[in-house]
């Protein structure tokens, strides 16, 4: 029994200390989190958001993805880092470690204008390496912000191109960007503890994403109606979702996970066939298109009960080749105009 | 002094058993056979370490993916089914192989005893083997990648939970398959490769009624399927594949107790 008993001592010691290498990692690593991929200084965002998304920005920016395609005009280019650049001078390759975007739902205004709806109740917080000189200076045409300083934080009013914008300075790696409204509502659920962790539907979200992540989304009913209202068509007849949750990940190709939560099995099926189907209508068109059949190969869906769960892997290649077609087609569409318009002058 | 002799008292079950466990452990695991079967499961970990000393320009697969791909299809589909073949239906004739059955089945023990015991060795056996080279895996693919160990840290315990309720079904179905046959080998290998790996993966109901559409349910992180596997594949609810996994573990495991307490075993010389 000596061999046998050292044999599953062994085997026992290697799994245990694997298993707890593994989650101490997880714990000290670059996805500690106290709320999923939440910072525990984020918590205090509200806890009504009906969209709470984010990207770690160290490693978006130090990816080989953003290396390829994170230039003006490129597919990787991320506008919020772009406006954040545009609105406080913070560079996000420099400066930013990770962005948390929280979108409070509005019921009182009407589906249109949701776009500017979402911009007015968006919610940026910012973690990097800034301080209050710094941001002070590289806040552009710095002549129109008022400056206030109230419990330790560093207000700076009309900074986000709109009067009643608010930039706060939490302290040397923090800020918080929106309207009054809602950094005034975030700085009180940090006096009173008040937050995320109070929607437990969040929290289980949260939950939910990968460590690690690049980016990540969670949303209530209104992320997919959103979506679906703005694109039309098939999508428009989506059955309701109660929630979704994606995240994903660049390098070494661009992953992402999606599940979306139905409000039975019926209503999973018939998300998942529409998806199923736009993934046929993709590969029925490669004969024009060889990449839109790899895109739709990429793409898997399956249900769970009252679950889709959507899974995409698209390799740096494939968006580098659809990237060139789309310009070829743009040249040729630029071509075409430039041919009608000289064929009308000459008319 | 008289002449008739006194029947000794039968050990408790679990005494028995225990007992059992210790004799059956010593002749499954420190054997050629766990060996080989040891460097078979490693075998992941040895081309994970390649991978990374090597790495292949334009893999479109973090370690993360890699590994879910090892633990779905590697271990969970192909090997681990095989290894409770190897061991599970080894489990009484190897007892009958080596003429040491009939000095158990005369020793006050009952024959529930004997078989608890074996299936005990047998779990502890094929775990031991199995668990370091999943664990190890995880950490030569995980470790270091961008993503870095501790991403899907739970799944890998949830991976190594589905990986010991796979080895005892299979282990039950192969037991009852080794009390119930005499040379369990073959039909054991025409079940795995016709049946589990066939009409696992047929459309409609069919995968309903193979163990490997459970098993390989149980890996949430598992590659999305390609070709008609994507089209026809069918996974189950985690809940579920607990459920009937542990259902036939368990009828099995009981249908083979019964076998083999009213089997008659004759020894040939």
């Amino acid at each position: 029994m000596n061999r046998s008993r050292r044999l599953i001592a062994a085997a026992a010691a290697i799994s245990v200390l694997g298993v707890g290498l593994a989650f101490s990692t997880r714990l000290t690593g670059t996805a500690r989190a106290a709320v999923g991929p939440v910072p525990p200084e984020a918590l205090a965002l509200p806890a009504d958001s009906s969209i709470l998304m984010g990207f770690d920005v160290r490693a978006l920016t130090g990816s080989q993805f953003y290396a390829k395609f994170g230039q003006e005009g490129e597919p990787g280019r991320v506008e919020a880092l772009a406006e954040i650049e545009r609105k406080t001078g913070l560079n996000p390759e420099r400066d930013i470690d990770a962005v948390v975007v929280a979108i409070r739902a509005d019921p009182g205004k009407s589906a249109e204008g949701a776009q500017k709806r979402d911009h007015d109740n968006a919610l940026v917080f910012v973690t990097g390496r800034f301080d209050a000189a710094r941001l002070e200076s590289s806040i552009p045409e710095a002549g129109k912000i008022s400056k206030e300083r109230r419990d330790g934080v560093t207000l700076y009013r009309g900074a986000a191109e709109k009067p009643h914008g608010v930039v706060a300075l939490l302290d040397a790696g923090i800020l918080v960007a929106g309207s009054a409204e809602a950094v005034e509502t975030f700085l009180t659920n940090r006096a009173t503890g008040h937050g995320i962790r109070d929607s437990r539907q969040l929290v289980s979200q949260l939950e939910t994403i990968e460590p690690g992540s690049t980016f990540w989304a969670v949303g209530g009913p209104s992320v997919l109606s959103r979506v679906t209202s703005e694109v039309g068509g098939a999508a428009a007849n989506l059955p309701a979702v109660k929630q979704v949750v994606a995240y994903g990940h660049l390098d070494p190709e661009v992953g992402m996970t999606a599940t979306a939560e139905a409000t039975d099995a019926k209503s999973a099926t018939k998300i998942a066939d529409v998806l199923r189907g736009f993934s046929a209508m993709l590969s029925l068109q490669a004969g024009q298109k060889a990449e839109l059949a790899q895109i739709a190969d990429s793409i898997s869906v399956a249900t769970e009960g009252d679950k889709v769960h959507v899974k995409a892997t698209i390799t740096h290649e494939l968006i580098d080749s659809l990237k060139k077609s789309a310009t070829e087609s743009h040249k040729a569409h630029k071509a075409r105009k430039a041919i009608e318009d000289v064929e009308v002058e000459i008319h | 002094m008289t002449g008739a002799t006194e029947a000794l008292p039968i050990r408790p079950l679990w005494g028995g058993a225990r007992d059992m466990f210790y004799i059956a452990i010593e002749r499954m695991l420190p054997r050629p056979r766990s060996f080989w079967v040891f460097m078979l499961l490693a075998l992941p970990v040895f081309f994970g370490i390649l991978l990374r000393i090597y790495p292949p320009k334009g893999l479109p697969l973090t370690g993360f993916e890699l590994y879910g791909i090892v633990v779905a299809l590697f271990f969970v589909r192909n090997l681990l089914p095989l290894v409770a073949l190897l061991f599970g239906s080894a489990l009484i004739a190897d007892a009958v192989d080596s003429k040491t059955l009939t000095y158990f089945l005369t020793r006050p023990i009952s024959r529930l005893s004997i078989f608890v015991g074996e299936f005990m060795a047998y779990l502890v056996t094929v775990l031991t083997l199995t668990l370091p080279c999943v664990v190890m895996t995880y950490l030569v693919l995980c470790v270091g990648t961008p993503q870095g160990a501790g991403f899907g840290a739970m799944d890998l315990v949830q991976d190594l939970g589905a990986c010991a309720l796979t080895l005892f079904t299979y282990g039950g179905v192969f037991a009852l398959l080794g009390v119930s046959l005499k040379r369990p080998l073959i039909p054991g290998l025409l079940f795995l490769f016709v049946w589990e790996g066939f009409v696992a993966n047929f459309p409609g109901d069919a995968p309903n009624y193979t163990i490997s559409a459970y098993a390989r349910s149980l890996i949430r992180h598992r590659p999305s399927e390609e070709g008609l596997a994507e089209l026809f594949s069918k996974f189950f609810g985690v809940g579920e594949s607990v459920l009937v996994l542990g259902i036939v573990g368990v009828v099995s495991l009981a249908l083979a107790i019964w076998i083999f307490s009213r089997r008659e075993y004759v020894i040939s010389s």
